[in-house]
């Protein structure tokens, strides 16, 4: 096999003045370039995520550094006397072997395209994924990067998410809270809708439009159930959730409501006479039914 | 007799000073160059180790705070108590009452504010569509024909508004999304007054035509400027007043 002998390359030769040109030109090139590349995507990637969305700084930043990196390996192989043409040839025939053997890779990268022209999220947004709720770091070439709120990093396949149902959660600025109120059988429906109410209309992140709804829900087997809606900014949403569940048990122990817990009563048979228990010794800790004879 | 509220406090020192301003009590205190304050409700019983001071480093020990009205930062919607109805080519001058916040700032630095504080919290809502809507304070008022002027607080700015209905049809007027962020504010003895306020409808699917006038209201005179605008714009904006919001799902998809 024939290898390049180090010994046997002519140094003195080589080592032209055109040559070195070429070296001093190839290497100012990446010495200089690929750090400017570097500080030109930052630079675009803050301009524009100020002037317009974190989103939007990513892509524009992705445009700028590939666009100049290729412009880089363009001229430094012309600087080398290598043409384009062999390049682009082989790179046909290695592209479509490399598509056969990863299918999935080239899948992501097309499902990357989909979902960037769509624009269901954006860096920055609240979506689930799954069973995996997170912020969206970056939309990338394959994959989309979350971070979860327990600061998780999840990684999610492109063609994964294009797949699947993405539920964006901070996409629209205000959103619906929904309580499920159980008050027992016995108490004033008129009272505990009047006090509902009353809690959204004093709490001051509750928005008074959309109004907040009281509407009866259904009869339970332990309670009577209503759904209590309220509206909130995304940003009060979480804090004005946990307000209202404190504020309810307050108000309802205040004004003597109940919220029950499944009652179950038992018979032995007879339908107005509940089942007896009668505590014969207090010690034994026992119990015998009472006979009803 | 009521306690003027604005203007210079220049005799700070380790001793608290105190305003009383609508429902709150604001604490002031100096300590070498630094400012301490502090809020509390009126009636709250709260000993001095219970307050919360906050603290600010000021470029000398010689420094005078400010306190100004402005009004708050976003609009307001007020939902009129009695609603009424404006016929056609017809005229109406109402007066709402809006509370401001106080605006504290270093004398030798103005445009450094160091806090602003709501005298009264209110209630959020939501103006226009439930997408691409906007976030107002919500004010449930009387809009008043006549001002009566013994009911009115030191905290409160007195908005004058002509709404002109240059529509086809009445004008129901229920709730008015009120830009007062871009109002100027006067004061005269004990009053603050927002500049007047000239709107005309032209119908529910154009944009209404408002005119902050930067003018002091004609029922006062000898009132000198204490606030500008939050938001300096062209005086004159199309921009919706009275529109309704949009039907909301409230169930299904």
């Amino acid at each position: 096999m024939n290898g390049i002998n180090l010994k046997n390359i002519d140094f003195k030769t080589f080592f032209t003045e055109a040559t070195l040109v070429v070296i001093v030109k190839v290497g100012l090139l990446i010495i200089i370039g690929v750090p400017l590349i570097y500080l030109l995507r930052k630079w675009i990637r803050t301009a524009v995520t100020r002037q317009y969305n974190a989103h939007y700084g990513m892509l524009a930043g992705k445009v700028v550094f590939n666009t100049l990196a290729g412009l880089i390996i363009i001229t430094v192989m012309h600087q080398l006397g290598l043409g384009l043409e062999p390049i682009l040839g082989a790179a046909g025939i290695v592209g479509i072997a490399l598509g056969v053997a990863s299918q999935t890779s080239v899948s992501n990268i097309i499902s990357g395209f989909f979902m960037l022209a769509e624009q269901s999220f954006m860096v920055g947004d609240v979506i689930s994924v799954g069973d995996k709720t997170g912020i969206v770091l970056t939309v990338d070439t394959l994959s989309v990067k979350l971070r979860t709120f327990d600061n998780k990093f999840v990684r999610i396949p492109n063609e994964t998410m294009i797949k699947s149902e993405v539920t964006n959660i901070t996409r629209f600025p205000i959103r619906r809270i929904d309580i499920v109120v159980s008050v027992a059988y016995k108490e004033d429906i008129t009272e505990v809708k009047e006090i509902l109410l009353d809690i959204a209309t004093q709490n001051p992140m509750a928005l008074q439009e959309p109004e907040p709804i009281i509407f009866f829900k259904e009869f339970n087997s332990s309670s009577i159930d209503f759904q209590f809606s309220v509206w909130a900014t995304k940003e009060d949403w979480l804090n004005l959730k946990n307000e209202l569940y404190e504020t309810i048990k307050r108000r309802f122990d205040e004004a003597n409501i109940e919220i029950p817990f499944p009652h179950i009563s038992l018979y032995k048979g007879e339908v107005t006479d509940a089942f007896p228990i009668k505590i014969v010794n207090d010690e034994k800790n026992s119990f015998e039914p009472k006979s009803n004879s | 007799m009521r306690q003027q509220i604005w203007g210079i406090l220049d005799d700070l020192s380790d001793t608290p000073v105190w305003k009383n301003i609508g429902p709150l009590k604001i604490g002031f205190r100096k300590q070498f160059n630094e400012i301490l304050i502090t809020i509390v409700e009126k009636g709250s019983k709260s000993d001095d180790k219970d307050l919360n001071w906050s603290r600010w480093v000021m470029k000398s020990d010689r420094f005078k705070i400010k306190l100004s009205p402005v009004f708050p930062d976003k609009p307001i919607i007020v939902r009129t108590e009695h609603p009424f109805r404006i016929t056609k080519n017809a005229k109406a001058r109402v007066y709402t009452l809006i509370p401001v916040w106080v605006r504290i700032t270093a004398i030798d630095n103005p445009d450094n504010v160091i806090m602003e504080i709501p005298v009264q919290t209110l209630s959020k809502t939501w103006f226009g569509d439930p997408v691409d809507g906007e976030l107002c304070y919500w004010i449930s008022t009387t809009a008043r024909r006549q001002l009566q002027k013994d009911s009115i607080d030191g905290y409160q700015a007195i908005c004058s508004l002509n709404i002109q209905n240059r529509s086809e049809s009445d004008l129901q007027v229920e709730k008015i999304c009120f830009r007062v962020e871009r109002l100027t504010l006067f004061q005269k003895d004990m009053e603050l007054w927002a500049d007047d306020t000239e709107i005309t409808y032209r119908g529910s699917e154009q944009h209404s035509d408002i005119i902050m006038t930067g003018r002091v209201p004609k029922e006062i005179t000898g009132a000198h400027k204490v606030g500008e605008p939050r938001n300096v714009t062209k005086k004159s904006m199309a921009i919706r007043t009275f529109q309704r919001i949009r039907e909301i799902p409230l169930f299904g998809e």
